[in-house]
């Protein structure tokens, strides 16, 4: 039998594969100072983009900048507090680094930082005529109209584009910090009538951080004509008051879950004008019932027994690690599923999955880290439900309602 | 291995993984959830690879690793024969096409690293995890299954 030709197989690779690819390796780079790879890049989908492009467009005629107040108001009011408006300034001490051959121009438009998620505007224009600035996921062949409104209607493709407007460089950007304060989770791009780019970015600390600091941003920009990666970078200050967080409260008491064999130790919750974020620690105190029950989670539930919206406006997600990191080394834990799990597949071809799942190593203790809407107050007690989050099930018998007190400072 | 040659390296197979992912997952955003998750872990682990030359070898088994992580957590929670069988694409050959999907997928995989993406059996067995006998047997029976029904189509491979 001969070779078989893949694309007589199964078609060209998908632009959209493709590009997912691309973004996926330009999000690595940006990230690879840090070497902090535990958490998930959130891509904004492009419909997202287009929604916020179209809900501001209002506010985008009136003036060339997308501003981070139009993504508050457009987006995001149903979960943070008015007061978050106030927390929205503008860096006066930002300057630019020299970067490699100087292709872009950056300024940091609008920041909002409540001490643990940032929200910034960047802007950056193209130093000449000669360069064209596209989306971070863009190909030269995609049609110019996928660049937004400035090119809306628009059937050539970018390389014609570039083509016949005497564009010498074509690149693509995004952005990441090159200090190690802030990990950046999502970003959204908006090419605007002159060129330039804005970019809404959110990241996060994961750590305390200072009231004030220098935060660097570097650009990235990959021409996709010459294939020549550069970098720009800009230094900046960030500020946020801790006057705006509330006292945070703590459970005191453990609660145990029998059905499905956990017990919660400890719920802190912390609340800013944009979101409430709850820390809860856990105990597997019987293994075969939390397998059994699929490694439930808990969700926070209301009076009637409804799961409460997680905020959205964060790209939230639950989150998971280890109480201890001394409990099981993360990298090692890994290691050895993913060699036992390897094994099975090339023994069993597979068949025996289920039972590699079953014998998946599992913290004893771990923590959740969830993401709710910002609140006025902090409540003084909270009605948490065991929750397996891959069947979308709730066990409303395994709620239990927890005390909150006041966390002594 | 430094970040911009991890960079080219995957770029270059670019091609392979979506064929791979293709394979064994019917909906493009498992797809591209399978590459994305793929290249994490092995950026992350890049150092830990000691001979470079194994690098493709070693990317598709992750690859082929997350795509099967994916179709287990489908398998929990949607029944696999409601999503819609896929239609070849139009540069495709739409007998080939099917014949392929229609081979059991522990035939088809060795038939796609080796027919289509060039792999020695050898390196196949490395990434399946298989003797190379099973590699050699699995072909022989998938060869003669696609020989069964591209010549119905009148197709000679």
């Amino acid at each position: 039998m001969k070779r078989i030709d893949g694309e007589k197989a199964f078609g060209r690779v998908d632009p959209k594969f493709e590009r997912h690819v691309q973004n996926t390796l330009t999000l690595l780079q940006s990230q690879k100072e840090n070497e902090k790879m535990k958490k998930k890049i959130k891509f904004v989908p492009l419909i997202a983009a287009a929604l916020v492009i179209l809900t501001a467009g209002l506010a985008l005629a009136a003036s060339r900048n997308w501003g981070l107040r139009d993504f508050l108001q457009k987006r995001n009011t149903e979960n943070v507090l008015p007061e978050a408006e106030d927390m929205i300034y503008e860096p006066t001490d930002q300057h630019q680094e020299k970067g490699e051959n100087a292709a872009a121009s950056l300024t940091v438009g609008e920041i909002l930082f409540d001490g643990t998620t940032a929200q910034f505007v960047v802007y950056a224009a193209p130093k000449d005529e000669k360069s064209l600035f596209v989306l971070p996921d863009s190909l030269l062949d995609d049609c110019l109209s996928d660049l937004g409104e400035r090119f809306e209607g628009e059937t050539m493709t970018i390389r014609e584009y570039a083509d016949q407007n005497g564009k010498e460089a074509v690149y693509r950007l995004s952005f990441g910090f090159t200090d190690s304060s802030l990990f950046v989770n999502s970003m959204d791009y908006q090419i605007e009538k002159d060129g330039s780019m804005a970019c809404h970015l959110t990241a996060s600390a994961e750590q305390p951080i200072p009231e004030t600091f220098t935060a660097t941003l570097t650009c990235y920009m990959d021409d996709l004509i010459s294939n020549q990666s550069i970098k720009e970078y800009v230094s900046f200050t960030v500020s946020w008051s801790s006057d705006k967080v509330l006292t945070p409260v703590e459970s005191t008491e453990p609660v145990t879950f029998d059905g499905v064999g956990l017990r919660i130790d400890r719920v802190t919750l912390n609340g800013t004008p944009l979101a409430v974020r709850a820390r809860i620690e856990i105990t597997v105190l019987d293994k075969e019932k939390y397998k059994a029950n699929n490694y439930p989670s808990f969700a926070f539930i209301d009076e009637d027994g409804n799961r409460l919206p997680m905020d959205l406006g964060e790209w939230g997600e639950d989150s998971f690690g280890p109480l201890d990191q001394n409990e099981i080394d993360t990298e090692q834990w890994y290691e050895e599923w993913e060699q036992r799990w390897d094994i099975e597949w090339g023994d069993q071809d597979g068949e025996n999955i289920e039972e590699a799942y079953r014998d998946r190593p599992i913290y004893t203790r771990y923590v959740q880290l969830t993401t709710l809407p910002a609140a006025e107050s902090l409540p003084d007690e909270i009605c948490l439900a065991a929750y397996d989050d891959s069947s979308d099930k709730l066990y409303p018998e395994q709620a239990q309602t927890i005390q909150l007190f006041q966390v002594e400072s | 291995m430094t970040s911009e040659a991890f960079q080219e390296r995957i770029k270059e197979m670019t091609g392979a993984l979506y064929r791979v992912c293709y394979a064994i997952l019917k909906d493009e955003r498992d797809r591209e959830d399978a590459v994305q998750e793929c290249l994490f872990k092995a950026f992350r682990k890049r150092n830990s690879l000691r001979d470079e030359r194994f690098f493709k070898t070693w990317v598709i088994r992750i690859l082929i690793n997350e795509c099967k992580t994916i179709l287990h957590d489908k398998k929990r929670t949607v029944q696999l024969d409601v999503l819609p069988e896929r239609e070849a694409p139009p540069e495709a050959s739409p007998a080939l096409h099917e014949a392929l999907l229609s081979l059991d997928e522990k035939l088809r995989m060795p038939v796609i690293l080796h027919y289509i993406e060039g792999y020695p059996i050898a390196d196949i067995a490395k990434i399946l995890r298989l003797p190379q006998g099973t590699i050699k047997t699995r072909m022989r029976a998938a060869r003669r299954n696609l020989k069964d029904a591209l010549s119905e189509e009148g197709i000679r491979l």
